[in-house]
């Protein structure tokens, strides 16, 4: 099955400024596609010329197969989008426009149109202009996950949810997959796509800068160790691949590059090892290391 | 000016100094732009016309002119002292030559008070502002005070500008006092209706066609019948000062008093309303939208049917009102036939009744044009709130999205234009008993659609091409009113009068030629229309525009 999206060499500029800068994205069937950068990266503008309300300077989109301009109506039978930042028609009600949303597609499951109400909470018969951001964009997730469409591209959907709606959000991107339908879901919460996600792509300045699975970017960086030894620890910072060593007497913590774990734990048993912990890398350590910056503590919401 | 002094900590008026500051900052170039605008019209008019009228005879048949065509008065004022100006005393006519100045500082004012009241409550900017050490009133006090300002600033300009071209300084100050307070007194009533209504959009609506315009038309039937109606009028109360003409200082008290209710009633409301509501309570809509939403059209509609509700039953109003004056106008002709027939040839009350009605439906045509320019202009909110991009990214193509737009505004400027051509044939079918004048003043209003479909169709090339400057068609638009109302008056040569869109319509029931215009102006509109098309279809979709 050809892979529903598939992006190369994508540029757009806008005036001085280049918003995406060869920019490669592949989503393949059937996969939650974790799409990360910071702000101002070019996930939206990537996104917005998928929909074809954006042309591209230079490079190919390729969207189910078809032009995502040319062919925009027959491709948006298939999709459903949701916006990182819902405005809807303030006279008109969460209901109505759900239906609408769906009617313009193409129609909606009734059946699970209500019980994504239910699960959602949210009280279809108030006009838009009553909701909440959170509301807003429940509105746009129930219209999207009560389609059949066979892709879903989310942008950021869940910025303005509290967690408890984020749990019920997963469960539902979870139960689309199952189906064999494929998400792009662009996000800033790192949780988020570790729990969901099959494969990511990391983008800076409209650059792809990394993309696979987990484990093969997990694999391209630092496992996190604490050791305790019964001898004193000699000769550890100098080993190659090993950063932030911090050696007290017998116990130490330190990161390793992971194509130097194998050197590293070779030379620290000859001090006699006596404890080991190791944490795989954080989908955020991965992240901030690609934007140049150190993890801090408050860097999760980065 | 005192508005602006810092205001002592803990009142409803909290801080209005500073929010009245940041509104001048904010207009620091459009207030100038609207005073330079308003005030140079009549200024420059007033200017030529020293040279224009040197002759007595000049003069003299100018307003003869004035006095006997109830097209001018309408448009103009009572003219008072008209008969007694002379070259040396100009004042009165270049006083009746300006009623055009009192609608300019009413828009001025009415969309400066919604835009900084209402409009940014609705926005969520004032939210903010109120969650700062701010008392609840001084949003509206703020933007009150800068209209005030605004409009003493414009009476300024005025009284200094007319005085300092040697008219006579109590004329000219009576005329620019009279500017400020029609000026002040719409601006307090957009604060009071801006109070009850939660949409700035149908606060604006209101306030300009329901009382601007229809105190305009109130005192044009009132001068042109002689009748009590003028008294009914903001304006007629600002003409019935007499500048230059024994003027008469009491009318402006019942400004003053106007604008001072309309203040006071605006802070009572006010006090009385929760923060981004009305009077009226929302209700609960439907859980589930009705069969017939399914579309961008029956969206579109959805979205615009109360505002084309309220602008059908408007010109319907305004029609019956122009059938009636007209029927008036007919008894009171067989008293001065004599002068009619000279103006308007020999056919008798028949002539003279379809001459007016093309002035009249001309005027209804114009404030469909306005109809149709801001439906169409909904387009651009729709792209720049994003909302655009949820239906395009559903199974909607561009070209069905846009011309769903087009379409609306031109359907809805249809059913306007039907209900005010409708109004004024049923009153003036009833006065005459002819069944028949429903159907040719209805065709009257008729011929104006292709007009209004070529004038939808640069707003949408405009759109398609640089939405950007999409608000560059108002210009096309306020040139219309400013040449058909007053051109004629002002003496404007033909070509200038035909840049004015609703005058390339033919003049329809009084001549019956005009079928190739009709074509021409149709065809004109398809392909603008097809321009827009091709142009909105090959551009990006911006948001935040």
């Amino acid at each position: 099955m050809a892979d529903p999206i598939r992006l190369s060499g994508l540029v757009k500029v806008y005036g001085t400024t280049s918003a995406l800068d060869g920019l490669d994205l592949t989503v393949q069937a059937g996969e939650v596609h974790g799409f990360l950068g910071p702000n101002g990266a070019g996930k939206t503008t990537t996104i917005r010329i998928l929909l074809g309300l954006l042309r591209a300077d230079a490079g190919s989109a390729v969207l189910l197969g078809g032009d995502p301009r040319k062919n925009a109506v027959e491709l948006h039978r298939r999709i459903a989008y949701v916006p990182g930042d819902v405005t809807l028609w303030p006279a008109i009600t969460g209901g109505e426009a759900i239906d609408l949303l769906g009617r313009l597609r193409g129609g909606l499951d009734a059946r699970r149109r209500a019980s994504l109400l239910d699960r959602f909470d949210l009280d279809p018969a108030k006009k838009a202009r009553t909701y909440s951001k959170g509301n807003r964009q429940k509105v746009a997730l129930v219209a999207a996950l009560a389609s059949d469409a066979e892709l879903l591209i989310l942008d950021e959907p869940t910025s303005g949810l509290d967690p408890l709606m984020e749990a019920v959000f997963q469960d539902c991107v979870r139960q689309v997959s199952n189906e064999g339908r494929t998400v792009l879901l662009s996000s800033h919460i790192l949780g988020q796509v570790e729990a969901l996600c099959d494969r990511i792509t990391i983008i800076r300045r409209g650059r792809t800068v990394e993309s696979g699975t987990l484990a093969q970017l997990r694999h391209l960086t630092r496992t996190t160790i604490e050791i305790d030894t019964v001898e004193p620890l000699v000769g550890l910072e100098t080993l190659p691949g090993v950063h932030d060593a911090h050696i007290e007497g017998t116990h130490a913590s330190f990161d390793v590059d992971a194509e130097h774990l194998d050197t590293a734990m070779r030379h620290v048993t000859g001090f006699r090892l006596r404890g080991l912990v190791s944490r795989p890398p954080t989908l955020e350590q991965l992240f901030l290391r690609h934007y140049d910056q150190r993890p801090t503590t408050e860097g999760a919401s980065r | 000016m005192s508005t602006t002094a810092p205001v002592p900590a803990g009142g409803a008026v909290t801080a209005a100094g500073t929010l009245a500051r940041f509104i001048l900052r904010q207009n620091r170039l459009r207030l100038p732009l609207w005073i330079l605008l308003a005030g140079g019209l009549v200024l420059g008019n007033a200017g030529t016309y020293a040279d224009l009228f040197s002759a007595d005879q000049a003069l003299a048949d100018r307003v003869d002119a004035v006095l006997n065509n109830p097209a001018v008065l309408a448009a103009t004022g009572p003219g008072y002292g008209l008969a007694e100006a002379t070259v040396g005393n100009l004042g009165p006519l270049v006083v009746n030559d300006s009623s055009s100045v009192f609608i300019l500082a009413a828009l001025m004012s009415v969309l400066l008070v919604v835009r900084h009241t209402r409009a940014e409550e609705e926005s969520g900017s004032t939210e903010l502002v109120r969650a700062a050490a701010v008392g609840p009133h001084a949003p509206l006090a703020a933007a009150l005070a800068v209209a005030a300002a605004a409009n003493v600033a414009l009476g300024l300009v005025l009284a200094a500008g007319l005085a300092g071209m040697g008219l006579p300084v109590a004329g000219s100050v009576a005329f620019g006092s009279s500017v400020s307070a029609v000026g002040m007194a719409f601006a307090a009533i957009a604060g009071a209706v801006g109070q009850l209504i939660q949409h700035s959009r149908a606060v604006t609506g209101i306030t300009l066609a329901g009382v601007l315009g229809l105190s305009f038309v109130l005192r044009g039937i009132g001068d042109i019948s002689g009748s009590a109606l003028s008294w009914s009028s903001p304006i007629g109360w600002a003409q019935a000062m007499r500048p230059y003409a024994q003027e008469r200082w009491w009318p402006l008290l019942f400004l003053v008093a106007l604008a001072a209710a309309g203040v006071a009633a605006a802070f009572l409301l006010g006090a009385r309303r929760d923060f981004g509501g009305g009077s009226l309570r929302p209700r609960p809509g439907r859980a589930l939208a009705s069969a017939r939403l399914r579309g961008p059209f029956s969206l579109a509609v959805r979205l615009q049917r109360g505002t084309l509700g309220a602008w059908t039953a408007g010109l319907f109003v305004l029609g019956l009102f122009g059938g009636g004056m007209v029927s008036a106008l007919d008894a009171a002709q067989t008293v001065q036939s004599d002068v009619y027939r000279q103006l308007f040839g020999g056919g008798g009350s028949e002539r003279f009744a379809d001459h007016v009605f093309v002035y009249y439906l001309r005027l209804m045509a114009l404030f469909t044009c306005v109809c149709a320019v801001l439906s169409g202009s909904r387009a651009r909110a729709e792209e720049g709130s994003g909302r655009a991009d949820a239906v395009l990214a559903a199974a909607v193509s561009r070209r069905r999205w846009v011309l769903t737009q087009l379409g609306v505004a031109v359907a809805g400027s249809a059913v306007v234009l039907l209900s005010a051509g409708l109004g004024a044939g049923l009153a003036y079918g009833a006065a005459t008993g002819e069944a028949a004048q429903v159907l040719r003043l209805v065709a009257g209003a008729y011929v104006h659609l292709p007009a209004i479909a070529l004038l939808t169709g640069i707003a949408f090339l405009l759109y398609g091409l640089a939405p950007r400057w999409s608000g560059l068609v108002w210009a096309v638009v306020a040139y219309a009113f400013f040449a058909s109302l007053f051109g004629r008056a002002l003496g404007l040569p033909g070509w200038l009068l035909g840049l004015s869109v609703v005058e390339l319509s033919p003049d329809y029931p009084e001549t019956t030629a005009g079928p190739p215009a009709l074509i021409v102006l149709t065809a004109v509109a398809l392909a603008l229309t097809v321009a827009a098309v091709r142009g909105f279809e090959r551009r990006d979709l911006h948001p935040d525009i």
